[in-house]
């Protein structure tokens, strides 16, 4: 079988089949996207590539409670690779909350839309967003980051810039509605 | 107790929400608020998408090493496959277990209800420490709650269990439970539901589990298909895979 020619819906449902190789497709088609995220969060190599290899070994566990119609298998996967990846940082930065915890499969399956065209390609996403990041004034872009890659609260980051808290919330909101005029622009200009 | 929060409120917590940027009492609040408020959670669903874009932007790292492939497709040669094998029935009535979503494991989260059920205790240290972990789930669940159109359910909580906190959360179909303060058991010991047709007196056995070692955990079921299930409860027993109640029952939901 030519698993290449199958697009990724096709691919879960025999991976829920228990068809390796359509997890080793999946695998060469986003693991590079996978492990960017990773290394973005936890910014250590090794760590990411176990980061990445977990999460794919839970697309392999989680592929027959995985539907279409709660959204795109790429936002589940950046969704199970992030989730991940916070957790080891914080495990990491050593916080009190005991030990390590495994997600719930099906939690983890509620992947909902990127609001990306779905005809989209990854790499075309990623400039796409990357702009619309760039675009940002840059206390907004770090509040966004600060949060969605260190997995800080409104508070921690306010903490750590040494900034208001007040002023962190009205950054986030501000970021986030800003990105998705950008994304909504940007879109459009993609075609 | 969760804090009532208006739309003005919600508004501004919306887009940390998206990121899992919010303290746990305020993700509570909005969390209560959503669930009465359609113009906020369309706001949600607007913004939505956008934070989970956020992931395309992180810098491209290259391709993990070509071990990491061989590792992953080695531990999934490793994973047996799932038992298909239908459980024979037994003295009471009741079919194979059918849930469709596996028990997750020691997740914190505690949840606010629109009608509050169970009032926070103030046990700040302890609570704090658990409290640290809630906000890795609290999108994934809050999605998985959302989308499936879940209403809260009162609880009645009896021994050992009366000092726990418990958040139940259920649709035509799926339950989700939040527990905190629940007994950490020893040896082979489990919690287990049981799904009740109050009309028909039929009890069907549901997954086991256990909690972490500050009592807490956080699932999502899917109640089995075609028994009309109004009624589940949670009972501790000796060991996994009981196919009738021997132990005491602690929890109690009526939907």
């Amino acid at each position: 079988m030519d698993y290449s020619e199958l697009d990724d819906t096709a691919l879960i449902a025999l991976i829920a089949r228990r068809d390796e190789g359509a997890l080793g497709t999946l695998y060469d088609r986003y693991s590079r996207l996978a492990f960017s995220l990773a290394m973005r969060v936890v910014g250590e190599r090794s760590l990411a590539e176990e980061i990445t290899a977990d999460a794919f070994v839970s697309v392999w566990r989680a592929a027959g409670s995985f539907t279409e119609e709660r959204g795109r298998f790429v936002t589940w996967l950046m969704s199970v690779v992030r989730h991940r990846a916070i957790d080891e940082l914080r495990r990491l930065n050593v916080r009190p909350e005991g030990s390590s915890v495994e997600l719930n499969e099906a939690l983890q399956s509620t992947a909902l839309p990127d609001g990306l065209d779905d005809l989209m390609d990854v790499r075309q996403r990623q400039v796409i967003v990357r702009s619309a990041l760039a675009s940002l004034p840059p206390p907004q872009r770090q509040a966004l980051e600060l949060a969605y890659f260190g997995g800080l609260t409104q508070q921690e980051i306010a903490d750590k810039t040494g900034t208001p808290l007040g002023t962190i919330k009205t950054r986030m909101r501000l970021g986030l509605l800003k990105m998705r005029d950008e994304l909504r622009r940007l879109n459009v200009e993609a075609g | 107790m969760t804090e009532y929060i208006n739309c003005q409120t919600a508004q501004e917590l919306i887009p940390a929400s998206m990121l899992d940027a919010l303290e746990v009492d305020e993700e509570l609040s909005l969390l209560a608020h959503l669930r009465e408020c359609p113009a906020c959670r369309a706001e949600t669903n607007a913004l939505r998408p956008v934070a989970n874009s956020l992931g395309f932007g992180a810098a491209d790292a290259g391709r993990p090493a070509p071990q990491v492939k061989l590792n992953v497709m080695s531990k999934i040669s490793a994973i047996p496959r799932p038992q298909t094998a239908p459980v024979p029935k037994r003295r009471w009535v009741f079919r194979p277990i059918a849930a469709l979503v596996p028990a997750a494991i020691a997740l914190i989260l505690i949840f606010g209800l629109g009608a509050a059920v169970v009032s926070l205790q103030s046990q700040a240290t302890q609570q704090q420490a658990r409290l640290d972990r809630v906000t890795q789930q609290q999108v994934a669940l809050r999605q998985f709650m959302l989308n499936q159109e879940m209403q809260p359910v009162a609880v009645k909580l009896d021994g050992p269990a009366t000092t726990a906190q418990v958040v139940l959360y259920a649709s035509t179909d799926n339950v989700a439970m939040a527990v905190t303060g629940l007994p950490p058991l020893e040896g082979d010991s489990v919690y287990q539901c049981w799904w009740i047709n109050t009309q028909t007196g039929e009890v069907t056995p549901g997954t086991t589990f256990k909690v972490d070692a500050n009592g807490a955990g956080v699932w999502a079921w899917k109640m089995p298909e075609g028994g009309g299930y109004d009624k589940m409860q949670v009972t501790k027993e000796p060991r996994p895979g009981q196919t009738k109640a021997e132990g005491p029952v602690l929890i109690t939901a009526e939907f």
